[in-house]
């Protein structure tokens, strides 16, 4: 099929456009926005991918956040290099959302949802008040820069941020990969198939619990690994950067992209990512306005089209196709929503 | 030795008693029917054997191994596959998918291994796949639906893919929850040819839940009644249809 070619070559020519863009393009601040971009597109999968086994998880932002806050204790308190440190820092966020699971992953989806908030908070508190290890409100500051060696190279990780934005993107396509990969396996049919027709699952010899738990905590995996990118650059971490608000503006990213997909996270993301940098030319004393402006979004895209930009696309391709008289099944790209 | 055996089996919700002190028995290859008016416990008991539900008191004795309390894919992975009243379908997926779903677990293939395999063994494991996947459609008669999605299709047609994917289980001991209901005649001989098939090609045992009673009076070679989820009658359709208090707890005692 053509369209298939397509699918395969765009991401390529999207990716390489973005490994090339640093060596004619510096500015900071679109630098800056990219990397971010990055890094919440690798939340953003995790929130869909966890999603689709039947779960919203507000918290995803603590799990970033602990990647960040371990990498950073593991070089200054116990001087980890930082390429032992980064691995780690998605290891143990992994591990608290295993440990998470087996309470969590064994409730309803609301009930997980209230969960992770609760979650949210205790972790939270827990940053704050543990001043000799956390450091309080105030954080830690200065993150030690990487210092990274490959094939006799030195790269300079203090003069120049390029170094982190290729860390952030190479860490972005490796999340896609894995998540494009799962989710065009047979397993990622199974994934879908949680959290609606459990018993029937179950029925088949699959242990639903297993896969939700693998879900969750590969998903908590990439969060922890963005934040060991995002923590030595930025240079400084504290609890304010990963709050509740960030987490339900990933969830709702992930809902404005369009649920069914991957691709919808992705799509979602940089949507978002786009108004917050319209928001950003506005005028001075319209901030508070911002959440407004975001709810009247959510309420407008859960009414006119619950399935996303993505099921936007497939409703207007299904129109054309009608207008001209190709014939295309409907029942494919119309999906209705998860939960 | 009985392919498997219930001992005694009770489950009582709060104030209510669902099943009383249920034994059954069933031989492999045998096709048992479980009657009885609505509310007397027979999808409930097909929780309880399916580890749905706990079991409050008694055993379940499947190839002579005690299998009381096993969680419902231990179960399942052990042989014994049950279709559902409702939801018996993935209805977001393709026919096809719903076979690779149910087929996804005997295939042996993990998260790992999804990620890290290389190309060709993932080719040569969805090539198995999907053959088998295309056999038991076409078992069925589905193999022109193979890429409908499942939630579209007519009741009957879903009613005949929930068998086949329970199929995909390699199921020894098939329970299957009141199977010929919102099918229309043909339909309902289609579906039987296809449980008949399965006795004779596999000697898979089947306990079926059914209110069509002349399905299973034709079919069944041994029919359990339970009423207020006790055992009233058993023995073959001959027996049951001349039992008095069979006929007492359908149509009500004079």
């Amino acid at each position: 099929m053509k369209s298939s070619r397509w699918l395969i070559i765009i991401p390529i020519l999207i990716v390489l456009f973005m490994f090339a863009l640093p060596t004619f393009f510096s500015s900071p601040r679109y630098i800056n926005l990219l990397v971010e971009l990055f890094l919440g597109i690798v939340l953003a999968m995790g929130v869909y991918s966890v999603w689709s086994v039947g779960f919203i998880n507000a918290a995803q932002p603590i799990f970033y956040g602990l990647g960040a806050y371990v990498v950073t204790l593991l070089m200054i308190r116990t001087h980890f290099p930082y390429w032992v440190a980064f691995p780690l820092a998605g290891v143990i966020p992994a591990v608290v959302a295993l440990l998470f699971g087996f309470v969590g992953l064994k409730m309803k989806g609301a009930y997980f949802l209230f969960l992770t908030i609760a979650l949210n908070g205790f972790i939270s508190w827990l940053i704050v008040s543990w001043k000799s290890l956390f450091g309080g409100m105030l954080g830690i500051f200065p993150v030690p820069h990487p210092e990274i060696r490959i094939f006799g190279l030195d790269i300079n990780f203090v003069a120049s941020r390029t170094p982190y934005y290729y860390m952030s993107l190479i860490l972005a396509v490796v999340t896609c990969l894995v998540y494009f990969k799962l989710y065009g396996s047979r397993l990622g049919r199974v994934w879908e198939s949680i959290g609606k027709t459990e018993d029937l699952l179950a029925n088949t010899g699959i242990s639903v619990f297993t896969q939700k738990q693998i879900a969750l905590s590969l998903s908590c995996f990439f969060a922890g690994l963005a934040g060991a990118v995002w923590a030595p650059y930025i240079s400084i971490v504290t609890p304010s950067e990963f709050t509740l608000w960030q987490g339900i503006t990933i969830v709702l990213g992930v809902l404005v992209g369009g649920i069914y997909s991957p691709l919808g996270a992705i799509i979602g993301t940089v949507f978002m990512a786009a108004l917050n940098l319209l928001f950003t030319y506005l005028p001075k004393g319209t901030i508070q306005y911002q959440p407004m402006i975001l709810g009247l979004i959510l309420v407008l895209v859960l009414l006119f089209m619950p399935t996303g930009i993505l099921g936007l696309y497939g409703r207007i391709k299904n129109k054309l196709t009608e207008i001209f008289g190709k014939k295309t099944p409907s029942a494919e790209i119309d999906k209705p929503p998860v939960n | 030795m009985a392919l498997l055996e219930t001992q005694k089996l009770t489950k009582t919700f709060i104030g209510l008693k669902a099943v009383t002190n249920l034994d059954l028995a069933v031989n492999p290859g045998q096709f048992l029917g479980l009657i009885g008016p609505n509310g007397a416990g027979k999808t409930t008991a097909f929780n309880l054997i399916s580890g749905v539900l706990p079991v409050t008191s008694g055993k379940i004795i499947y190839k002579g191994r005690d299998i009381t309390g096993f969680k419902p894919h231990i179960v399942a992975r052990l042989g014994i596959i049950r279709t559902f009243q409702l939801a018996s379908v993935f209805p977001d997926l393709s026919v096809l998918d719903n076979i690779r779903v149910a087929l996804h677990y005997k295939s042996g293939v993990g998260f790992v291994q999804t990620l890290f395999q290389p190309p060709t063994m993932e080719h040569k494991d969805e090539g198995i796949v999907r053959e088998k996947a295309m056999k038991l459609l076409k078992i069925a008669g589905l193999t022109e639906l193979a890429e409908a999605r499942a939630g579209n299709l007519p009741g009957g047609t879903q009613k005949l893919m929930s068998i086949i994917i329970a199929l995909a289980g390699d199921p020894e001991l098939l329970l299957l929850d009141e199977p010929m209901s919102g099918l229309n005649a043909e339909e309902i001989q289609t579906l039987l040819r296809l449980i008949g098939a399965i006795r004779a090609e596999r000697g898979t045992g089947i306990i079926m839940v059914e209110h069509n009673m002349k399905v299973v009076m034709e079919n069944c070679e041994y029919i359990v009644v339970i009423n207020f989820g006790e055992k009233i009658a058993e023995g073959t359709p001959d027996q049951i249809a001349n039992d008095k208090r069979v006929i007492e707890a359908y149509l009500g005692s004079e």
